[in-house]
């Protein structure tokens, strides 16, 4: 037992192995690994007492006699699931996903890989790669944005982190998971096109980057739930792709027919049995399933909790779990995600010297408010709130804080303060992980997709509507999972942030970037539009949803509509120029390069953005789209040159007729940049 | 701390709250950790916050914010009053120290509208003195589970401001400022230069210091002191046996006739007397004498507040 870099090769290694120990075993025994061991019984039982849902590790499979190690199953994404106020929680992955840093989401996949090894478990479940298609989508907190391409990136770089401690990174929910509500029920249909560019390369990107196992989700793709679904499974993912590690269902209602999933390839029930067990011995005896379909869904099991497993003998603490270097990580987290989206006559930073009276208005700004309460939820030691941030960064000025109800007391507060800030959007009532309670009756939260409205509660805007013009040092901070209207109040206030969910250390952050302590980097990874009519059309109670080719920037881009804020924008305290702007190629790759300036007086983080555009191509595609970016740091005065390649493949667009991949040989055309808005990017072409 | 001004309220264990019904004649300037509820069940009562002073009238209700300084005064009707005293470490919801809530709930003086009626809270405060007066074997727990309901209303339904401090950093309002000066006087009020050192120590000139006490309670420094002083000299008076020129000395004044002199003026009587008409044994309960609190009918109080629970 030595210390392994864990990789497809090494895993491969112990194929052997896993067959020689699959070939001693009775029929009973390799069906034994493909389920979960835990009765969705006792997790219902986990709510009523002092524990919760995962919180411990939850098993399946093992042969203790024979040597084989049960899978131990922990939940994410916000960090990881067990424990009750010991884990640290991060912030929510769509804040990640703003700080466009892979090297800060690889080291946050291996602080949580730390954690779960600490706990005892042997594979992270938390990483949600669905792409949103629509915004209203009420876990698009889970994942890193709308964009394929910097989902692959940010997925992958939680993969590589969590695989640094041997842990086995599980992807989700495969695939076509971007509706809630309906998520047992919707029949997914879309084009080839759409299916290969927009809704399964980040899924490909994070398994070449070592994703190990992946999880399938609820809903259906074409008429087959994708938990058993052959296509999906067995042609895509384990062919075309060459996956070696196993699959698993979604929790109970992941798979609903034992025939029909044992022959996709399915590997593992979660999290008990119903359908396999006994019954996929029964199938197997009966002729129905193949008994080499069970060998090999044993063998992959097996080879991969063995190379996991033996991949070290490190002992892991479980003070290790929520420790100071962790919890800092969540911070730094937050400092690079939250997102500066106006800011008037440079209102902020609020200047600590020449103030005395803060005042915080709106009922979210006194919450613990880390995301939904579904099965993503951490229990971490504390959580700092905005209010307690705000003061913390406040120093010795005072901060008084009012929830806004009573719109006359909050102008009279308003009036008299040096700055006003609203703290507004949602927590976990308004959008997250939806249950059913007639189904499962268990979980404190109501959830689910934002069905009404995409913006604001009423009484949010009325608030800012009425009280922010009382004071011009007024400033919106929006809590949120996502998109959030802002065409209807954003003229009412000077400065705007979006916080997201920043996790357990998010009101530090919060209050260090309003007092510029820390300058704001985070760059939106959606876009929001003027009006909601801007967005696909969805219907989010339905058994049928088709979804289209474009969606987000594409869409609005390729309707020629203007967005109120666009993808991958964000201010800073600072001022960047960018110049010596060039594009070539280099091999298999483009590269693309800058040299960027911090021209004002303050440090600061710029995220270059590297989009392609198609307006030489005889098909349908995306005006531009993101194909690689670079977040820099700057001093102030300080100029660095930044290269971004990407490989050049990545321009390829699927041909539904030949059934490949194939690139367009034309001039593109390049931007490079600080947004996808063309008032922010430097435009050049390349042949290709 | 040796205090009066700083009334230290004395809780039986475990209870979440002290019941006070009582006729109040006068209370000066003091303050407390503890969040208080006041209803005047009879009669009318004057309650001066800082320098607002309102008159409660028979139903009316305010609460006193934690720390707040405040005062009662006898207005021209005698009274009856319910006093609930609830300790400040139940307002800690979110176990954050550095939080402090502050609670807009005057029916004489509206600042915000409450979310629920005062009708509501006179029934829910008179039920609270019923039981205090019943004394039956289950009062005690039903009066604990009482007081926790109308703390949970008055988060629910009263709005509130939240001072928030950073951690490790003091928090400066106004109230704190004179709760330092009282502070002060209290601790120096046997020394002979006392105006010149509070100056001294807070920071200010004794011109922006009269400007500042006018403004925020009403009375000038001197008054303050003087009221300190006399408050100190009964709390001697109450408790030790030290004769009438020790208890002027250690008050403070400059010799035994201005204590004589500001003592009749104040309580309408020397200082002999009111010793004599205080039987030390009749002191068990320290605010109640000290603070003035008049003899009423506990029958009369009982049937009073069961008229607020039957509406």
């Amino acid at each position: 037992m030595g210390l392994h870099r864990i990789d497809k090769k090494y895993r491969l290694g112990y194929t052997d192995r896993a067959k020689k120990l699959v070939e001693k075993m009775t029929l009973d025994e390799k069906v034994s690994l493909m389920s979960g061991k835990v009765p969705m019984a006792e997790i219902l039982n986990d709510f009523d007492g002092e524990n919760h849902y995962n919180y411990k590790p939850y098993p399946a499979g093992g042969i203790k006699e024979k040597g084989i190690p049960q899978m131990l199953f922990c939940d994410g994404p916000r960090g990881v699931v067990c424990g009750t106020g010991k884990s640290t929680c991060f912030p929510a992955p769509i804040l990640r996903g703003a700080s466009f840093d892979t090297d800060l989401e690889e080291r946050i996949g291996q602080a949580i890989g730390r954690e779960v090894r600490a706990y005892g478990g042997n594979l992270f479940a938390g990483i949600c790669i669905n792409l949103p298609y629509h915004p209203g989508w009420g876990r698009s907190q889970e994942t890193y944005g709308e964009d394929s391409y910097h989902l692959g990136q940010m997925g992958s770089a939680i993969v590589r982190g969590v695989l640094k401690e041997n842990v086995i990174p599980c992807i989700k929910h495969f695939a076509f998971n971007s509706m809630e509500n309906s998520r047992f029920k919707v029949n997914i249909d879309c084009d080839k096109r759409t299916e290969r560019e927009v809704f399964l390369p980040h899924f490909k990107e994070c398994i070449d980057n070592g994703a190990a196992a992946v999880m399938t989700s609820y809903n259906l793709y074409k008429g087959t739930h994708c938990g058993q679904n052959k296509y999906l499974l067995k042609d895509i993912l384990k062919g075309e792709w060459d996956f070696d590690g196993f699959t698993m269902s979604d929790f109970a209602w992941g798979i609903t027919d034992t025939v029909e999933a044992a022959n996709s390839g399915q590997d593992i029930e979660m999290c008990e049995s119903n359908y396999y067990g006994s019954n996929l011995v029964k199938a197997v005896k009966e002729g129905k399933v193949p008994e080499e379909y069970i060998d090999e869904s044993a063998i992959r099991i097996v080879r991969t909790l063995l190379a996991f497993t033996e991949a070290d003998n490190k002992a892991y603490p479980l003070e290790l779990v929520g420790c100071r270097e962790h919890i800092a990580l969540a911070l730094e987290s937050a400092q690079k995600g939250i997102t500066l989206l106006k800011n008037n006559d440079n209102i902020l930073p609020i200047n600590r010297h020449q103030v005395e009276n803060i005042v915080v208005l709106g009922r979210l700004a006194n919450q613990d408010n880390l995301g939904d309460l579904g099965s993503g939820r951490v229990y971490p030691p504390y959580v700092v709130t905005p209010l307690q941030g705000i003061a913390k960064a406040a120093g010795k000025k005072k901060v008084v804080y009012n929830d806004g109800y009573d719109i006359e007391h909050a102008k009279t507060l308003a009036k008299n303060a040096d700055y006003v800030i609203f703290v507004v959007g949602y927590d976990h009532n308004d959008e997250g992980e939806y249950i059913v309670y007639t189904q499962v009756g268990f979980m404190d939260s109501v959830g689910g997709d934002r069905k009404n409205s995409l913006g604001l509660k009423p009484e949010d805007i009325r608030l800012i509507k009425e009280v922010g013009p009382v004071n011009p040092n007024s400033v919106v901070v929006m809590i949120g999972g996502s998109m959030i209207m802002m065409e209807e109040w954003k003229d009412y206030v000077n400065a705007i942030l979006m916080a997201y969910y920043p996790g357990m250390e998010g009101g530090t952050a919060l209050g260090q970037i309003l007092f510029g302590d820390i300058n704001p980097s985070g760059k939106l990874p959606f876009v929001i539009p003027k009006n909601e009519s801007d967005l696909p059309e969805i219907n989010w109670e339905t058994d049928y949803q088709r979804y289209e080719y474009f969606h987000g920037y594409t869409k609005l881009d390729k309707e020629k509509i203007e967005a109120v804020y666009p993808y991958g924008f964000g201010l800073s305290y600072t001022k960047f120029d960018i110049s010596n702007v060039s594009f070539s190629r280099s091999g298999n790759y483009i590269e693309a390069r800058c040299d960027v300036t911090n021209e004002g007086s303050r440090g600061g983080d710029e995220v270059i953005q590297l989009y392609v555009g198609y307006s030489e191509s005889q098909i349908t595609r995306p005006v531009k789209a993101l194909k690689g970016f670079n977040r820099v740091s700057l001093k102030p005065g300080e100029t660095k040159t930044v290269t971004i390649r990407t490989p050049i493949k990545q321009l390829m667009w699927f041909n539904e007729k030949t059934n490949e991949w194939e690139m367009e040989h034309m001039t593109y055309d390049m931007y490079l940049g600080t947004s996808s808005s063309l008032r922010d990017l430097i435009k050049g072409e390349l042949d290709l | 701390m040796n205090s009066y001004i700083f009334e230290t309220i004395e809780h039986h264990k475990e209870n979440p709250a002290k019941i006070i019904i009582t006729s109040i004649d006068h209370s000066d300037y003091h303050w407390h950790y503890d969040y208080e509820l006041i209803m005047v069940i009879k009669g009318e009562l004057i309650l001066s916050v800082l320098a607002e002073s309102y008159i409660l009238k028979e139903g009316d209700i305010a609460l006193v914010n934690s720390k707040e300084i405040h005062g009662y005064r006898y207005s021209n009707k005698d009274n009856i009053c319910l006093i609930v005293q609830i300790k400040n470490e139940f307002f800690n919801l979110r176990d954050d120290k550095n939080q402090s809530y502050y609670f807009y709930l005057n029916s004489v003086k509206e600042t915000i509208k409450p979310k629920l009626s005062y009708e509501h809270f006179r029934k829910h405060l008179a039920k609270i003195g019923i039981e205090y007066g019943s004394k039956k074997f289950t009062s005690n727990l039903r009066i604990k589970g009482l007081v926790f309901m109308l703390i949970s209303d008055l988060f629910d339904y009263i709005p509130y401001d939240i001072i928030q401090y950073g951690s490790d950093t003091v928090q400066v309002s106004d109230s704190e400022d004179i709760l330092k000066i009282i502070q002060f006087i209290e601790d120096n009020i046997s020394s002979e230069n006392l105006t010149e050192e509070l100056c001294k120590t807070i920071g200010m000139s004794e011109k922006s210091l009269y400007r500042f006490l006018k403004s925020t309670i009403n009375m000038t420094l001197k008054e303050l002191i003087d009221v300190t002083r006399l408050n100190h000299a009964i709390y001697l008076l109450s408790y030790t046996d030290k004769d009438n020129s020790t208890i002027a000395s250690e008050c403070g004044f400059c010799n035994d006739n201005t204590f004589y002199r500001l003592f009749k003026k104040r309580y309408g009587m020397t200082p002999l007397v009111y010793r004599n008409i205080n039987p030390k044994e009749n002191r068990s309960n320290g605010i109640k004498e000290v603070q003035g609190y008049l003899d009423f009918s506990k029958a009369e109080a009982v049937s009073l507040l069961k008229k607020y629970v039957n509406g």
